[in-house]
């Protein structure tokens, strides 16, 4: 005899931690691995060995450690979504959005000033460029009124 | 009767798992290409006049089997799919993961001689005169390949055994 038990299998392009393992998860997020394990059996001896557990570090050392940890959770995340943006790149590199100039003629005229020779279509590598190229204006127009403060 | 269950770590309980209703099923999320993640769930006999020797936990490739027993929509072909499962209460570690089979099986009763050394044997729940209403944990991993399209797949862990009355 034989029974059928239900499983589900959710596959998506844009989750940064779904294909993360529990460790990268926990490193990111903070959480002590053996609490947050999904699927671990609760676990009283935990929580009786942590009554016996050493002090706790010295607030520098713990802040410390605890930056030194968001700046690795920080990359690990950038580092996650930059392949996946990767991929979606790759799975989208045929996309292109084409516009009627005379319907659209800021949008013409804006690619035109960015993208030479092109004002009707966007490809999606000119989408991810003109992300990157927002991003370093922001950065230079920030650079610049620091430096007028 | 066998169940299988997850652990729910919000309610600190185990969770009975769906038979074709799809009311809780286990539910795995995976991206195309990524890392895979290991899903921990338990096998038990809630039935204390009950006991099932000759188990067996796989998860079917096709569609094939279960007639009259799922009555889901669709049921999806996993061909594409790296799928592993491995026993025991710790999580198996990667070089445990890489010697196992793909789409194994596991079974019951242990090897006496060898333990569960492959990580693929569970005991028996029970025998005459005795049952065994324990939990046995298993562990299900799956790798989906970066060609896969994204989207919902259903499907089932199928448990086969022979019943008998304590």
């Amino acid at each position: 005899m034989a029974l059928y038990f239900d499983f589900r299998l959710r596959v998506s392009n844009f989750s940064v931690t779904e294909g993360l393992q529990e460790e990268e998860k926990d490193r990111i997020f903070f959480k002590n691995s053996t609490a947050t394990r999904r699927g671990a059996k609760p676990d009283g001896r935990k929580l009786r060995s942590e009554q016996n557990s050493p002090p706790p570090e010295a607030p520098v050392e713990s802040i410390v450690k605890r930056l030194t940890a968001l700046r690795d959770g920080y990359q690990a995340v950038e580092k996650a979504i930059d392949e996946r943006f990767e991929k979606i790149a790759k799975d989208s590199e045929d996309l292109v959005f084409e516009f009627n100039p005379h319907d659209r003629p800021d949008l013409a005229d804006a690619l035109a000033r960015i993208f030479k020779g092109s004002n009707n279509k966007i490809t999606y590598k000119m989408y991810l460029a003109a992300l990157k190229l927002d991003k370093e204006i922001s950065l230079q127009i920030g650079e610049t009124l620091a430096d007028g403060v | 009767m066998i169940k299988i269950y997850k652990f729910d770590t919000d309610l600190q309980d185990f969770q009975e798992i769906s038979q074709g209703t799809f009311d809780n099923p286990v539910t795995v999320k995976s991206t195309p290409g990524g890392l895979a993640s290991a899903h921990k769930l338990w096998i038990r006999n809630d039935d204390p006049l009950k006991f099932y020797n000759t188990v067996s936990i796989d998860i079917p490739k096709e569609d094939a089997e279960a007639p009259g027993v799922i009555n889901v929509g669709h049921r999806d072909t996993l061909v594409d799919f790296d799928l592993r499962m491995l026993s025991g209460d710790v999580e198996p570690t990667d070089a445990e993961w890489a010697a196992a089979a793909h789409w194994g099986t596991i079974s019951s009763p242990l090897d006496v001689q060898h333990g569960n050394q492959s990580r693929t044997k569970i005991p028996d729940l029970g025998e005459a005169g005795a049952a065994d209403t324990g939990f046995y944990p298993f562990w299900v991993k799956i790798t989906t390949p970066g060609s896969i399209t994204p989207g919902e797949r259903l499907f089932y862990i199928r448990a086969s055994y022979i019943e008998g009355v304590v």
